[in-house]
């Protein structure tokens, strides 16, 4: 009772409930799952045109709103817990005054909102990929955090799986430090309207139009300087002159610019001139030449613009060279596998590419 | 479990020699063969019945918001707790280089008295010959013939 008092008359300070500086995707959006979360009896009171609340807002049913039984003094316990921690945060923002070094800053920005039950919550509750700005705000240390150790715990282990398995690496590249979030997507009515995998087999149907990416950086980089490279190559060409395969470039963008939150890179993002290094030439793998891997490379350019980018060969492509010339730092990468399949004549006609071999088993002597 | 002599015929290519336990027709003889009460032999059955989900503790269903406030909870207790290990271990560590300075100067000092500090002394129990004052004491309040056992005895 004592602290409630205290509470109201502004003794204490509340960080966590001091939006002047802090970002309004700090707290959670709606007003009644506030009202749920700190339990507050003051705003209820006030509201007299609204239902007497019967159970938790997350809970859509009424059914289960009226069974739905909280576990006891949990109230009672979460303000005590929750004041504990607010008073550490309000400690490390008090710290953070005096700290002129970037990257000690941005620690202390993610210790002191890390614990916060309505970051947390927003967090955990809302779509992470496809965010929402004003829930999932990337431009904020925390939610980077959060996020990269959400892609850490099962996305980024499962690329680099793959990428090791399908032996993408070192078949294209020597080897990859993942640090940002790479997908792919093929949103087009032929196409599949999900993130892609990686590793997935994709008919040449979906396939047939460019795709697009969404990189999720997570380390703190300047974003208004900062420009990327994607390159899409494929390292299973078959050459017969050397009775072995070549590595080809599908598609190639250059000087791309990114945001935290706007990070999605289609057709309205770039323009022909400027970006595309190279046209998407999509996968149209040859009958009985197996199946294909296309390996999908982000870069960090050190420079605003490529060197040497009108004597770029598409076939053969050698990404090493390439990355090595320009000092292109690899920060993410993605991998979908093609098949030679019914569509394939259809996609080459509508590319005018002509009409793809067909292989045989040959007898060695 | 219940199926296994079934098991056992179909299985052609199987080695029975090695599977020594089989189930057979349950007559009054071999009834407690197992060594097992009927009451435990019941609850067996019927934990072998039993689904290994059921088996399991009931996971507590709660709310999205009470799923935020129990990680707040649980996070504050632990950072909590690391703050009470936290003091725990520096009032040792300031308690440990007391001693060890305190030792230091008494190696200077006296190091005969040093030397006797650190007499090693396990294996030592706690003395006969000590009494605490206790409010209802013994009858015989001290055992003045008592000797201290020697070796020899």
């Amino acid at each position: 009772m004592l602290r409630r008092s205290l509470h109201s008359t502004g003794l204490k300070q509340e960080i966590w409930k001091d939006f002047t500086k802090r970002s309004e995707s700090l707290s959670v959006r709606s007003p009644i799952l506030k009202q749920f979360l700190f339990h507050d009896n003051e705003v209820q009171g006030s509201s007299t045109t609204k239902p007497e609340k019967i159970g938790p807002y997350s809970l859509r049913r009424y059914n289960s709103k009226i069974r739905y039984k909280a576990p006891e003094q949990i109230d009672e316990t979460f303000q005590l817990a929750y004041s504990f921690l607010q008073d550490r945060a309000q400690n490390v923002y008090n710290k953070l005054n005096n700290v002129k070094d970037a990257i000690e800053e941005t620690k202390l920005l993610v210790k002191a909102e890390i614990n916060n039950p309505e970051v947390q919550y927003n967090f955990q509750f809302s779509d992470k990929i496809d965010n929402n700005p004003r829930l999932i705000d990337y431009n904020l240390p925390v939610y980077r955090a959060l996020g990269l150790k959400h892609w850490e715990s099962r996305d980024q282990m499962l690329l680099m799986q793959r990428l090791e398995t399908l032996h993408a690496i070192p078949d294209t590249l020597p080897t990859l430090v993942p640090r940002a979030n790479v997908m792919v997507k093929f949103p087009y009515s032929t196409g599949v309207n999900k993130w892609v995998e990686p590793g997935e087999f994709l008919s040449s149907n979906a396939t047939q139009l460019e795709p697009v990416f969404k990189i999720q950086e997570y380390d703190t980089v300047d974003v208004e300087k900062q420009r990327y490279t994607v390159l899409i190559v494929n390292p299973d060409e078959p050459d017969l002159a050397t009775d072995s395969f070549k590595t080809t470039l599908c598609y190639g963008l250059q000087n791309l610019k990114l945001g935290y939150n706007d990070n999605v890179i289609d057709a309205r993002k770039f323009n022909s001139e400027d970006n595309v290094l190279i046209d998407y030439l999509p996968p149209v793998p040859e009958k009985n030449a197996g199946k294909q891997r296309f390996v999908v490379w982000v870069f960090r350019q050190p420079h605003a613009t490529l060197k040497d980018i009108s004597t770029i060969s598409r076939d053969p492509f050698n990404i090493r060279q390439f990355v090595k010339l320009n000092e292109l730092d690899p920060i993410g990468a993605h991998i979908w596998r093609s098949e030679w399949d019914t569509n394939v004549a259809n996609v080459r006609e509508k590319y005018d590419l002509p009409q793809g071999r067909v292989f045989s088993k040959v007898r060695r002597p | 479990m219940l199926s296994t002599p079934r098991l056992i015929t179909r299985c052609k290519n199987v080695d029975t020699s090695i599977l020594t336990i089989i189930r057979t027709k349950r007559t009054k003889a071999n009834k407690n063969s197992t060594g097992v009460s009927p009451q435990m032999q019941r609850v067996v059955t019927q934990l072998s019945v039993m689904s290994a989900r059921k088996k399991q503790p009931k996971m507590l269903k709660l709310s999205n918001e009470d799923l935020i406030k129990h990680q707040t909870i649980e996070t504050a207790w632990k950072i909590y707790q690391d703050k009470l290990q936290g003091q725990r271990t520096l009032r040792l560590k300031k308690q440990y280089f007391a001693v060890k300075e305190a030792m230091d100067t008494l190696k200077e000092v006296s190091p005969a008295l040093f030397y006797e500090a650190n007499v090693d002394e396990s294996g030592k129990t706690f003395p006969m010959e000590l009494r605490v004052p206790t409010d209802a004491p013994p009858r015989e309040i001290w055992h003045y013939d008592y000797t201290l056992k020697t070796t020899e005895t």
